[in-house]
C-alpha cells in the first residue's frame, strides 16, 4: 500500500482524471472529496461490499433455468389472486 | 418490405441456447457492481412472466430481473444527473427502472438498494445505488399481493 501525508485542501491524484482532496479533519474523521469521470462507480466499501456480495449470488444461479422459471411462474400466480 | 431481425445465438450454462436479437443487447459502461469488466448484457423476457433474464454476452454470468412496478409499490428515488448521462437520456422519466432478483433456497428476494436502471431507446444500462434512502439489498418478495415497503421495524 502506498502511504501519503497530505494536509487539509491537499489532493491527491490517481491517474489523470480522479482527483482524491482531503477536505477537512473532524476528530477521528476525514472528509474526502472526490472527482472521477462518470463511469468510475464511487462507494463506500462496506455498502460496495454488500452490494458485490448479493449481486455475485444472484448473477451464479446454482438451480437451472427451467426450474427458475418455474419458481417465478408459480409466484406471478398467487400474485394474480388480487 | 419486414426484415428478418438478425440474431445469434448464446450459450448459458443455466438457460441453454438463447436466441439474441441485437435490439436486446445493453451495454453497462460502469458494468454491474463487483463484476465491472462485463459490460454488454443481453435483456430476455420470461414468456407469461413479469420477469427477464439479464444475461452476459460475454461471462457465465445472469440476472434474473423484474420491473420496480411489479414488485414493490411507493419505491421512488432521486436520479442524478451524471446516471442520466451515463444513460444517454434527457429525463429520470425516460428510464425503466428493474430489482435484481435473488433466490435462495427457492425464496425470492429483491435489491432494493441498488436497482438496474436501463434506457430502451440507448439500449444503455447501469446499477444505480440508491443513497437518499436505507433501504435493504435483500427485501423478500412475497408469493402474495405487491408489497408496500415500510420499515420491518424488527
Amino acid at each position: 500500500m502506498l502511504v501519503l501525508k497530505r494536509k487539509v485542501g491537499e489532493t491527491i491524484m490517481l491517474g489523470d482524471q480522479i482527483e482524491v482532496q482531503i477536505l477537512a479533519i473532524e476528530g477521528e474523521s476525514v472528509k474526502i472529496g472526490l472527482t472521477a469521470p462518470s463511469h468510475i462507480q464511487i462507494l463506500r466499501k462496506e455498502l460496495y461490499e454488500s452490494i458485490r456480495q448479493e449481486n455475485i449470488l444472484a448473477g451464479q444461479p446454482a438451480t437451472q433455468g427451467e426450474q427458475l422459471i418455474q419458481l417465478l411462474g408459480n409466484l406471478k400466480k398467487s400474485n394474480k389472486q388480487d | 418490405m419486414t426484415h428478418e431481425q438478425p440474431y445469434f445465438t448464446l450459450q448459458s450454462d443455466v438457460y441453454g441456447t438463447l436466441q439474441v436479437k441485437e435490439e436486446q443487447v445493453f451495454e453497462f459502461q460502469k458494468g454491474i457492481i463487483g463484476l465491472q469488466d462485463i459490460q454488454r448484457y443481453a435483456l430476455l423476457q420470461i414468456e407469461n412472466t413479469p420477469f427477464s433474464v439479464l444475461h452476459a454476452l460475454d461471462a457465465p454470468i445472469s440476472f434474473i430481473l423484474i420491473p420496480a412496478s411489479e414488485a414493490v409499490d411507493r419505491y421512488g428515488f432521486h436520479i442524478d444527473d451524471e446516471t442520466t448521462e451515463l444513460l444517454g437520456v434527457a429525463h429520470p422519466e425516460e428510464v425503466v427502472t428493474m430489482l435484481v432478483v435473488n433466490i435462495i433456497e427457492d425464496r425470492v428476494y429483491v435489491n432494493l438498494k441498488a436497482p438496474v436502471l436501463l434506457s430502451q431507446m440507448n439500449r444503455s444500462g447501469v446499477q444505480f445505488v440508491i443513497h437518499d434512502q436505507e433501504l435493504p439489498v435483500r427485501y423478500p418478495l412475497s408469493s402474495g399481493s405487491k408489497e408496500e415497503i415500510t420499515d420491518a421495524g424488527a
